[in-house]
């Protein structure tokens, strides 16, 4: 009797495998959806004078409060404001933020992949030129300039982030529109007269759907770390304004005396992006199994 | 029965594959055979027929989820299917070599023929690098590659498609294995490529003294190369003889299409061809499993035929009488 | 040829953007660096006027653009404004930092990264090759500030064992690196991971196995160099975030490197500084994109001999 030329077992583990990345995923989904509906808490509450006191009320005599202390889930910070509001209220900014980065960033790539990729060559040639240009400039160098600039703000650090992040995904939109004006339906609607334009609405943005959802959850993810990490610097929010940035920079210069609210607040953005990214990693599975995205 | 002058031996060999949630599902089923000293043995069948998965499971080079569920497999006299990797391995380039289709994809692209070269003797043999390049040269020649010098320092792209299928055989060949298994290695070649790397091979088994296991679809290289002729379907052997009898004589009607479909006329016409296509192992029936596209197919036919005959084996309840339809000789050019 | 050509063209209008975009956003920004050098208590309108008379603030704003481009192509960059000291100086100085921080963070990430990456591709489905798995995946969604500000907390503030600010020993060295080196790190792990996989599948793999030669080798030798190109490509794209993140960890452990340097010039409006500096670090990021594609065609032969990579 012959022994098998391969083990077996192995077979199993790759089975199992395939399952615990779905219910990564699922939990990665509930989380962002817990995630997020704080952070429409966070907005909301910065839209009221009254409510905005949950976060910006300072107390000089309960300053640097531990978490679970008195009224204070998760303690206080340095001017004895309640660190888990400032925190909602930040993730509420994340939120703002991150989205409409994404989105701005999404639509102009969109607009400039298709445009070079199906609107003649030479607009190919001077996209193509914006495009690079604008991928190897540092959006970091931008985000300050623009900060020295406009002056720092949350307004400030989306434009930086906006203007220098749709070059990545112009590139993978064009490189999909060449590809895809070659199919006989966008090669047809044009024989019989249709614009450009409505064959780039009707035909071409279906088929680009799945990279489009991939990067744009891979955008909400970058823009929130630009914008914490912006903020850190002093470039985006500014007082009273909250951040998790904010809150990371406030709490950097006291860590030797209170270790929670950096400890928090970075924490808060790692599940964030932690939750992101998985979402992003499954729905690249799913959507682009040939890799087209690269960020 | 093994004899020592035989090569390769297989004997009731089955190999299955692990299906996602541990089903086993069978591949090729009960096959026996054996290449002897100095033989040619052409393993003949359509896709599907499972004949690949025979030549991967005698060098032990088979994909994860295959393995040999029944079966032994002897080369020179060394069991392969209960030894371990490690042995395996000494015996892979240095006992028995293989050489398979795209030549192209075969050769690691980022290094040179001539490092490719040197690392399947260095595998086995502590000879030193001038040594081996030398050895390398010489194998290179034999198989006659035009400036053997130049061609160790070329890479496998700047090669043609039948240089570099020259060049696998040398890699193949540089430490005289005694069986050699070609898996369609001429298949991606035009037809004169195709024919001088069958003539070389030819050459190669006769100075060499090799077994040689061939696998293909093409009847017209088989005849052209083999001694003998297995045919390959669904799986299962379904003749074994002599080239000239099988082509004489085909018993299977299987067989005996294959031959026939080769055939052409004067002008170009295929003669005949087999209607249907070769089954997936999940349809295969319990009964005989070339049936339902059988022309002769009788009553019997729904129980599996064994094999049958001694020198020439076949199995067919029903097979092609002796001196029927007189078949040109189509191999023998 | 061609192609060399159009790099150095595209390099040149990257570059020349940089400055044009720093010169005049500085420029039109309110708060001047007038304020910066006078003392508050003693200035007088007239004073600021005298100074921005000086500084040449006066003229068009094209004018002065068009002065500075002509005296830095002749290899004048001109002195801080805050400080007097030629900007060559300040770049000499600073640079050997960023230098040594960007290397060391560098041959960390890819170190470890492909280590780490093999050592999971090899030991696929295992342990450990979860394990390095999980921890990329952590890393990836860790920002190098967050980290930075915990290594800070955990080593500096906690255990007392390492510097956390400044450029005094070789020790202070080790955090503003390791910070810098998780995320690419761990996103080579990844890349090294599946590109490794990939080649391993790949048919030579199968042939090279069929001539007996070793595992080990077929895995350390064949399928790696196969995999570099994947790797490298990663790394040009590697560098050009790098600089932008060493800009935030520079300043966070207040490494004296030329991000540090160009975030306090943009801060204090020292034009002169900023704008230099500003445009060498958008050399440096081309210059690395460059590096990063010559690499990579060496790497791959079918590139290099001008046949098509599949």
């Amino acid at each position: 009797m012959a022994a098998p030329l391969v083990t077996t077992p192995r077979a199993f583990v790759l089975d199992r495998q395939a399952r615990s990345i779905t219910r990564n995923w699922r939990i990665a989904i509930a989380a962002l959806i817990v995630i997020g509906a704080v952070a429409i808490v966070g907005i909301i509450v910065q839209q009221f004078p009254d409510t905005r006191g949950l976060y910006e009320t300072q107390d000089l005599s309960a300053t640097f409060l531990p978490p679970l202390s008195d009224g204070h889930l998760l303690g206080t910070d340095n001017l004895g404001r309640d660190l888990l509001w400032r925190i909602i209220a930040g993730l509420g900014v994340s939120l703002i933020v991150g989205v409409s980065v994404a989105v701005l960033s999404v639509l102009i790539g969109l607009i400039v992949g298709i445009f070079a990729g199906y609107f003649g060559r030479a607009a190919d040639g001077v996209s193509s030129v914006a495009i690079d240009v604008t991928w190897a400039f540092p959006a970091i160098l931008l985000a300050i300039i623009f900060a020295g600039w406009l002056g720092p703000g949350l307004l400030t650090v989306a434009l930086a982030l906006a203007m220098t992040g749709w070059a990545s995904f112009a590139r993978v939109v064009r490189g999909e529109v060449l590809t895809l004006r070659e199919r006989e339906y966008v090669a047809a609607a044009r024989l019989l007269g249709v614009s450009r334009v409505r064959v780039s609405v009707r035909h071409l943005l279906p088929s680009l759907y799945p990279v489009t959802s991939v990067m744009a959850v891979f955008f909400v993810s970058t823009s929130i770390i630009g914008e914490a990490g912006l903020s850190f610097l002093g470039l985006g929010a500014q007082a009273p304004t909250p951040s998790l940035g904010v809150i990371l920079a406030e709490g950097r210069d006291y860590l030797n005396v209170s270790w929670w609210p950096v400890v928090i607040a970075g924490a808060t953005l790692v599940i964030v992006v932690l939750a992101l990214n998985t979402v992003s990693d499954g729905l690249r599975d799913r959507l682009d199994p040939r890799g087209r995205v690269r960020a | 029965m093994t004899t020592t002058t035989d090569v390769l031996v297989m004997q009731n060999v089955s190999i299955s594959r692990l299906a996602a949630g541990g089903e086993v599902r069978p591949l090729v089923t009960d096959v026996s055979l054996r290449v002897g000293v100095g033989e040619v043995l052409a393993i003949v069948g359509e896709s599907g027929s499972g004949k690949s998965v025979t030549a991967l499971a005698t060098m032990g080079l088979l994909p994860e989820r295959l393995f040999v569920s029944s079966g032994e497999i002897e080369v020179v006299g060394e069991s392969v299917t209960t030894m371990g990797e490690d042995a395996l391995r000494r015996l892979r380039g240095t006992r028995m070599s293989m050489i398979f289709q795209d030549p192209l994809a075969s050769l690691d692209p980022c290094f040179t023929i001539g490092s490719q070269m040197v690392e399947s003797i260095h595998a086995h043999e502590g000879m030193s690098v001038g040594d081996a390049r030398a050895r390398s040269i010489e194998m290179l020649d034999i198989v006659k590659i035009a400036d053997p010098a130049a061609c160790m320092n070329a890479f496998p792209h700047e090669l043609s498609g039948g240089m570099r299928q020259r060049v696998m055989i040398a890699a193949a060949l540089v430490l005289r294995p005694e069986l050699l298994i070609a898996d369609e290695p001429t298949t991606a070649l035009d037809v004169t490529t195709q024919a001088s790397i069958l003539e070389l091979v030819k050459e190669l088994q006769r100075d060499l003294g090799m077994g040689v296991l061939w696998i293909s679809h093409d009847l017209g290289v088989v005849g052209n190369l083999a001694d003998r002729v297995a045919v390959m379907y669904a799986g299962e052997l379904v003749e074994t003889a002599q080239k000239r009898v099988i082509f004489a004589e085909p018993r299977h009607p299987y067989t005996y299409g294959l031959i026939a479909s080769s055939i052409t006329s004067a002008r170009g016409d295929v003669f005949a061809s087999i209607p249907g296509s070769v089954p997936e192992p999940t349809e295969w029936s319990a009964g005989c499993r070339f049936q339902p596209r059988c022309a002769r197919a009788i009553a019997e036919c729904a129980a599996h035929p064994a094999l049958a005959g001694a020198e020439h084996e076949w199995r067919c309840f029903n097979p092609i009488p002796k001196n029927a339809d007189p078949v040109a000789e189509v191999g023998a050019s | 040829m061609r192609f060399a050509l159009s790099r150095v063209g595209y390099a040149a209008l990257v570059m020349f953007l940089a400055s044009l975009v720093t010169f005049f956003a500085l420029r039109i920004a309110p708060g001047s660096v007038t304020s910066s050098l006078l003392n508050p208590t003693t200035t007088t309108p007239e004073l600021v006027a005298a100074l921005e008379e000086s500084l040449g603030l006066n003229d068009p704003v094209l004018v002065q653009y068009g002065r500075f481009m002509g005296k830095l192509l002749t290899g004048d960059m001109g002195n801080s404004i805050v400080s007097r000291v030629p900007v060559a100086d300040i770049i000499a100085h600073s640079a050997g930092y960023t230098i040594v921080l960007a290397l060391a963070a560098f041959a960390l990430a890819f170190g470890i990264g492909v280590s780490a990456g093999v050592v999971a591709a090899i030991t696929k489905d295992s342990t450990l090759d979860r394990a390095i798995r999980t921890a990329s995946s952590f890393f990836l969604a860790v920002p190098n500030f967050v980290l930075a500000l915990v290594l800070i907390l955990i080593f500096g503030v906690g255990l007392h064992v390492l510097p956390v600010s400044g450029a005094a020993s070789w020790q202070s060295l080790i955090l503003p690196a390791v910070a810098l080196a998780a995320e690419p790190a761990a996103l080579t792990t990844r890349v090294t991971r599946t590109a490794f996989l990939e080649q391993r599948n790949m048919e030579f793999v199968r042939t090279l196995r069929a001539r007996g030669v070793a595992e080990q080798r077929i895995n350390w030798r064949h399928v790696l160099r196969n995999s570099l190109s994947s790797i490298i490509s990663l790394g040009a794209v590697q560098i050009r975030n790098l600089l932008g993140y060493a800009l935030i960890i520079e300043v966070i452990f207040r490494w004296p490197g030329l991000g540090y340097q160009l975030v306090q010039s943009i801060l204090t409006r020292d034009y002169t500084v900023a704008q230099v500096l500003a445009i060498l670090l958008a050399f440096v990021v081309v210059l690395a994109s460059a590096l990063g594609d010559a690499a990579l065609r060496l790497a791959d032969p079918r590139v290099r001999l001008g046949g098509t990579v599949s």
